[in-house]
């Protein structure tokens, strides 16, 4: 026994010793060597940045931020399904996820849903990408390696992304950080209330926006020029009252006029030549994301929107998810004659008319219907509202038009899974990828901007003037012209006629999916009419909440554990 | 280091032979995977659209952390060696205490001022400690019988998640909490599986809490938050990832020229979320896939109404406790004794089995505690998830022959 102790012993001497050895080797490592990494097969700022090239390539980090306007998992989520015009139902097995598309569309979202952290990140991404690229070009200018004139133009077109994202982030959240200065940027930025981000993202862009090409062809498509800049300022100010208290309806009208009077762009005759595939170069576009399926990735409302079975009719390369659909009222909204709508395919045969929808039986790329497999059988016990079933069975009738049911039925849990006129309103190609469409969509086009204009006019009280904007696009759309902008909202027809209400709908008809529903809803003050629109729920934890805090987002709770100086919006 | 002093010297009682105190103290560390991390790095990043052609976007895609460093993980020891009644009985216990600091850890932080949404940072500090017996008793040896056996249970006292706090280029991290893992499609996205909380057990499983299914067929959860709806903040600790006890029992006899050696193990204290469960519990779904056998449990006992959900939701019903006990090993074998200066000195026929059997209430297919994320690189601070994609472990029997020339 003794023996074995002595062993022991010895184990631990060498231990110790191949330990003190080890801290040896470590002091005379740190005491000879240059420890700095190089790199070789990275790119940091330091190695970057030398050609004119990369210039360019730098200056690109700033617009590839926008790939996510049209993702599903962020700002059009936000923007889009708290809305009457959009809805992510819980169908089937898939969209429940927690809960949190249900809590979106009846407004009791929480700061743990994910949405709010997306949202956040897409403003502060281009944010932070702009005002490093902004102080990156003064290094360069400083330092004699940039001529002050082409940074200059580079500069005034950061400033420009850059209140874009602002507007973004004072529009979902409100009350957000100010950080402006890329070097001397606080640790933790406090929250600054939203009057003072707004009156400073004006006053920037202000500044910056003449300093912007006014060319309108290739060397500006899918960036921010002066136009741009000016719809931009117009949306601001659109706002105005909703984020700083003091409408500027003026302002709109002049910063519209700029764009109108410039003679550059104009309505295309054909509404759907805005959504096309080969959409780019449209003449109404101002500022667009050139979106490809291959070096432009993101925008997803194939995937999202389409049922299983529309893989058929487009020969995707990868079967639809069936989520987001647009909501009854908003789809009745639409006149039938309205060249917007479109119209649905029925059992002779697909839909002949493109449309913002896509409706009613689905048929093949290749000729015959569309089956459900997994359609809906009658379920008469069901409480507290039993199941129908689909009453035409199998064949796949998004909406269920031209039947007695509703085009939706129910918000969740158990949704029909060919519920929902789905969201058309882009060229769906044949054989393409429905997660990376090729449309190029754009954030601000001329119809909007004449829009705006309309509801500036009509504010101060010039409805004749408004109505000949408004009736522009009417005209465009096939509908007839209109002599009153009072009328009944499109989420409550049988309600009673508001001021305004006619303008309100012409608003929502054209610029539909288009991510500007919530704003234009909160301007309007009807943000928290809620529960006039939302989906019946028979899902007993669910609920909706009407007060008026929904009007700003909460900051996501990991958002706020990793600055504490971030002021939590109230209600939250 | 380590040192040891033997107290059997001083006791000077024969039935105690061996009686050694020693203990042990070591530092080691743990390095990442990768190179480069501590820089702020830019990546492709989507393209450009400039002048009707493409250029290749760079944006960052890690921020800048010049102060990375090894993880350091501190282990002290004491143990006690012993060997009584001429070492028919023998063993030793431990404790240990292992502190795993600056430990690694993607912090969400504050952007602006950083570029990017995550950064590496040293700051996590987790502690475990335990027990740890290992004993052998020779318990019979006459003649033609032998039969010993080993016991080594090992006790986990302590498995904290100490802090998740520290600053980061000037900013306050402090992670109270943080939800981790995700349940996954179809329909259960962004639903979170861990909460790893400072000052608490590694390993609290998060979900909402089941309380029926109604007469009408609702699934009725616990309005924990009390405000009237289900949401994420109802969510609560439903259960712990980490087993308290590891158990494994040998027993080795032998007969004449027969030998036989038994191994159990047991493992004790841990729960596992049953995703397959959680996924697939769903009777509406009979026309679309093949429905677990236990869904038929998934409707009210009075009214006999069927769930009338067609999407899975994870609750705490499909957490379930993971004790088992298993029959790893279990050989049989039989030596000819040969005459000397054969062929062979010795020749031993065998049979053996493998993963025998469980014993187990967890309805899954394997109540093993799993350490660690299969879906998120054993993401070790979010264990105790039984992911969909667990297969059977295999079972195997052998029978064989050895021959020692």
């Amino acid at each position: 026994m003794k023996t074995m102790y002595i062993g022991r012993i010895k184990k631990y001497l060498v231990l110790s010793t191949v330990t003190i050895f080890t801290l040896l080797v470590t002091i005379i490592n740190q005491s000879c060597t240059n420890l700095d990494e190089e790199l070789y097969d990275s790119v940091t700022p330091s190695n970057f940045f030398t050609t004119q090239e990369e210039f360019i390539s730098a200056l690109g980090a700033a617009y590839t931020r926008f790939a996510d306007w049209a993702t599903s998992d962020g700002t059009m989520a936000l923007q889009e399904t708290t809305t009457d015009e959009m809805v992510v139902p819980t169908r089937g097995q898939d969209w429940d996820d927690g809960g949190n598309w249900r809590r979106l569309h009846l407004h009791s979202w929480t700061k743990e849903d994910y949405q709010m952290s997306n949202g956040w990140d897409f403003g502060f991404a281009g944010v932070n990408t702009a005002n490093r690229l902004i102080y990156q070009f003064q290094t360069l200018v400083g330092s004699g390696q940039v001529d002050q004139e082409l940074a200059d133009a580079f500069i005034a077109e950061l400033q420009t992304v850059r209140g874009f994202f602002y507007w973004q982030l004072i529009d979902m959240f409100g009350n957000v950080p100010l950080v402006t200065d890329f070097a001397n940027a606080e640790s933790a930025p406090a929250t600054k209330p939203r009057a003072e981000v707004y009156s400073f993202v004006v006053s920037d862009l202000e500044a910056a926006v003449p300093k912007l090409s006014k060319a309108v062809d290739g060397t500006t498509y899918g960036r921010m020029n002066y136009y741009a800049g000016k719809t931009l300022l117009a949306k601001l100010y659109l706002n105005a009252q909703v984020y700083s208290g003091t409408a500027q309806w003026d302002k709109v009208i002049a910063a519209c006029d700029e764009v109108i009077n410039s003679g550059k762009y104009s309505l295309e005759n054909n509404f759907f030549a805005n959504f096309n595939v080969n959409n780019s170069g449209s003449k109404e576009f101002i500022f667009a994301i050139p979106y490809d399926q291959v070096f432009f990735q993101g925008f997803q409302y194939g995937i999202k929107s389409l049922h299983y079975g529309n893989q058929d009719t487009y020969n995707f390369t990868a079967q639809p998810w069936n989520g987001f659909c647009s909501l009854e009222e908003f789809y009745n909204s639409f006149d039938d004659a309205d060249i917007r709508k479109g119209d649905a395919g029925t059992l002779t045969g697909p839909a002949t008319k493109r449309g913002t929808f896509l409706a009613g039986y689905q048929w093949k790329a290749g000729g015959g219907l569309v089956m459900d497999d997994g359609y809906e059988v009658p379920q008469p016990n069901r409480q507290p509202v039993p199941l129908l079933g689909d009453p035409d069975g199998a064949p796949l009738n998004l909406g269920n038009i031209g039947s007695t049911q509703p085009q939706i039925n129910e918000l969740g849990p158990q949704a029909y899974r060919q519920a929902g006129v789905r969201i058309g309103k882009w060229e769906y190609a044949l054989g393409s990828q429905p997660q990376n469409m090729s449309n190029d969509y754009a954030v601000f086009r001329y119809a909007d901007v004449l829009l705006m204009k309309a509801e500036a006019l009509f504010r101060k009280g010039n409805e004749d003037q408004a109505l000949i904007l408004v009736n522009q696009i009417r005209a465009r759309a096939g509908v007839p012209a209109l002599t009153s902008l009072d009328g009944p909202l499109s989420y409550d027809m049988t309600g009673p006629v508001v001021p305004g209400g006619e303008l309100f709908n012409e608003i929502g008809r054209e610029m539909a999916f288009e991510n500007h529903k919530r704003t234009n809803l909160i301007r309007w003050g009807f943000f928290t009419d809620v529960q006039k629109w939302v989906l019946p729920f028979y899902n007993p934890g669910d609920r909706i909440e009407t007060g008026a805090f929904t009007k700003l987002f909460p900051i996501h709770k990991d958002k706020i554990s990793a600055n504490s100086n971030l002021t939590q919006n109230p209600g939250y | 280091m380590g040192g040891g002093v033997d107290l059997a010297h001083f006791l000077n009682n024969e039935a105690v032979n061996v009686l050694k105190l020693r203990a042990s103290y070591g530092v080691t560390g743990n390095q990442p995977g990768s190179s480069y991390l501590s820089l702020l790095r830019l990546g492709p990043s989507g393209n450009f659209f400039y002048n009707g052609e493409f250029v290749p976007g760079y944006a960052p895609v890690s921020n800048a952390n010049p102060n990375l460093k090894w993880e350091k993980k501190s282990e002290f020891d004491a143990g006690l060696d012993f060997a009584f009644l001429n070492s028919k009985l023998y063993g030793s216990l431990d404790y240990y205490t292992r502190t795993t600091t600056d430990l690694l850890f993607e912090y969400e932080v504050p952007v602006p001022p950083n570029l990017y949404t995550r950064a590496l940072v040293n700051l996590g500090e987790i502690r475990s400690s335990g027990l740890e017996l290992s004993l052998t008793w020779n318990a019979v040896e006459s003649g033609d019988f032998t039969y010993n056996m080993s016991l080594t249970p090992s006790y986990n006292l302590v498995n904290k998640l100490v802090s998740l706090s520290g600053t980061y280029n000037g900013a306050e991290l402090s992670y109270g909490t943080r939800d981790l893992g995700g349940m996954g499609a179809p329909g259960q996205s962004s639903v979170p599986l861990v909460r790893a909380e400072e000052g608490k057990p590694i390993g609290q499983l998060w979900a909402l809490v089941y309380k029926e299914i109604d007469e009408n067929g609702n699934l009725i959860f616990e309005d924990v938050h009390k405000d009237g709806t289900i949401d994420p903040l109802d969510r609560q600790v439903v259960g712990h990832g980490l087993p308290k006890l590891l158990l494994g029992f040998g027993n080795n006899f032998t007969y004449k020229n027969w030998d036989l050696s038994i191994f159990f193990r047991g493992v004790f204290g841990h729960d596992l979320i049953n995703s397959y469960r959680a996924f697939y519990e769903v009777p509406q779904m009979i026309k679309s896939y093949n429905l677990p056998k236990t869904a038929k449990n998934m409707k009210n006992p009075k009214t006999g109404v069927y769930l009338n959900n067609s999407s899975g939701i994870l609750s705490s019903y499909h957490v379930e406790n993971g004790d088992f006990v298993a029959l790893d090993n279990m050989s049989l074998g039989y030596n000819f004794k040969l005459p000397a200066g054969g062929q062979f000195n010795k020749i031993r026929l065998y049979l053996a089995g493998n993963n025998l059997f469980y014993i187990t209430g967890y309805k899954g297919v394997d109540p093993n505690p799993r350490y660690g994320d299969i879906e998120d690189n054993n993401n070790p601070l979010v264990p105790g998830v039984d992911r969909r994609n667990t297969w059977f472990r295999t079972r195997s029997v052998t029978f064989g022959a050895n021959f020692v020339f």
